[in-house]
């Protein structure tokens, strides 16, 4: 199969993310499990709408300049029709350059002004899933696929994986399920993984950044496996009070537009785009480095209940 | 994008978020041990005194008492709290008239609000947020 004829993933299974959602519901309101909030669901839900236009308006300059680097600057030639290993390749380093792009989406503040509204639900079910950002092109994010365009293999095949993974992706987002057996849960990203990830609690922040392979998170160390004694408590540490999709698409663009105008120095303007969510030249903010440690210290101090 | 796949995607999202709201109605009220609890999982070394409700029980003030310096602020979205404090470093834009506090912050996280109080909360509130920020109090709207 030539690559050109391949699908868009995410197009495909819209109607079987309705159709988990609705299960999903039904399921929580008989057994009183899972919570939905009809405007957060609906938040959430048009922001994945949202998203999916954004990403379509942008998507030919994105694919215009991938398809130069790759025409231009690949050490290899994979040829142009698609057999199983090589998909398989390209899955896997699509996955590994998505772990990177996520992880910078939490430790570089321009990135995380995208992916922030992922984050911005206090729920945890299917919905929340499709909470995604409308700005995440206008993020350093691409570069990090440009490896693999280099290697040669052809932008259209990485993007179709792309669009798997955020399908894969879409089933971690409940609480229906506990846990995966076990061989599961060692290799791929799991339900159980991935709440630690949208947590809020001290223990579990910048955790778990995986798409489909959990490895990542334990090669790079940045595993934190969800604990019995601790449930996951999902949002932001400054939680925001809206369902205003403006605000949820652009509140941290517009804190970084106010933070870089009224920086005094060149050095505080960069800082601000380029260092962690929170930092501040005079510490005022916290970054999660320092609510880490400030848990650690009162864990010490034994204020912290959980071992 | 498709505008039939566009029409068709918002009803899709507008009938699971209405069955959603049929099937998780929320609580109507906040309560004030919700508001302990929750500003004090993110501030737990603070010591507070009880927090005062809006007379629409959806905000509360929480008047705290160490660190100094600082002022809870507890509010309802859906079946959801939020909390925020206020500093004397990043106060929020405040204003009394009558029994009406506004405070708008210097963000885009939170819209404007508008919390209704008693006469004798109001007064305790304009003491406690006089000591963060200055403030002009009208005491009838004009």
């Amino acid at each position: 199969m030539p690559f050109d004829d391949l699908f868009k993933p995410t197009d495909y299974a819209v109607p079987l993310f309705v159709i988990l959602i609705t299960a999903e519901l039904i399921y929580g309101w008989k057994t009183g499990r899972i919570k939905y909030e009809g405007k957060d669901a609906f938040a959430s839900m048009f922001m994945g709408l949202g998203s999916t236009v954004a990403g379509a308006l942008a998507f030919t300059a994105i694919f215009t300049a991938s398809f130069w680097v790759w025409e231009n600057y690949r050490i290899f030639d994979f040829g142009l029709e698609l057999t199983f290993s090589l998909f398989l390749l390209a899955f896997v380093l699509e996955d590994l350059a998505y772990y990177w792009i996520h992880r910078m989406g939490h430790r570089m503040r321009w990135m995380w002004a995208a992916h922030v509204v992922h984050h911005s639900s206090q729920h945890y079910n299917l919905s929340t899933a499709l909470r995604q950002t409308w700005t995440g092109d206008l993020t350093p994010g691409i570069f990090f696929r440009w490896p693999i365009f280099i290697l040669g293999i052809h932008p259209s095949l990485i993007f179709f994986c792309a669009g798997l993974n955020l399908v894969y992706q879409f089933w971690i987002h409940t609480e229906v399920i506990d846990r995966c057996p076990k061989w599961f849960e060692a290799i791929f990203n799991t339900p159980s993984h991935h709440r630690v990830h949208h947590a809020n609690n001290p223990r579990y922040l910048d955790a778990n950044y995986a798409g489909v392979f959990i490895i990542w998170d334990k090669i790079f160390g940045s595993f934190v496996p969800e604990r019995t004694d601790e449930p996951c408590n999902y949002g932001l540490v400054n939680d925001l009070d809206t369902f205003n999709p403006l605000r949820i698409a652009f509140h941290e663009w517009v804190g970084i537009f106010k933070d870089i105008t009224g920086a005094k120095s060149w050095r505080d303007r960069v800082l601000y785009l380029f260092a962690p969510p929170g930092w501040t030249p005079d510490g005022s903010r916290m970054t999660s480095e320092m609510i880490k440690a400030a848990w650690h210290a009162r864990r010490d101090a034994g204020k912290v209940a959980t071992k | 994008m498709d505008p039939v796949q566009l029409i068709g995607s918002l009803t899709a999202i507008s009938l699971l978020a209405w069955l959603a709201a049929r099937l998780f109605p929320t609580r109507d009220k906040l309560e004030s041990s919700d508001v302990i609890v929750d500003y004090q999982r993110f501030n737990p070394d603070a010591q507070i005194e009880t927090p005062i409700l809006s007379k629409t029980e959806d905000a509360a003030i929480v008047p705290v008492r160490i660190p100094a310096g600082q002022l809870g602020l507890v509010t309802k979205l859906g079946d959801q709290l939020v909390c925020r404090t206020l500093t004397a470093d990043q106060p929020p834009l405040t204003s009394i008239v009558g029994n009406r506090l506004t405070l708008s912050h210097q963000d885009f996280t939170q819209p404007p609000l508008t919390l209704v109080y008693s006469d004798a909360d109001i007064a305790k509130i304009h003491t406690l947020i006089a000591a963060l920020t200055p403030m002009e109090r009208i005491p009838h709207a004009v």
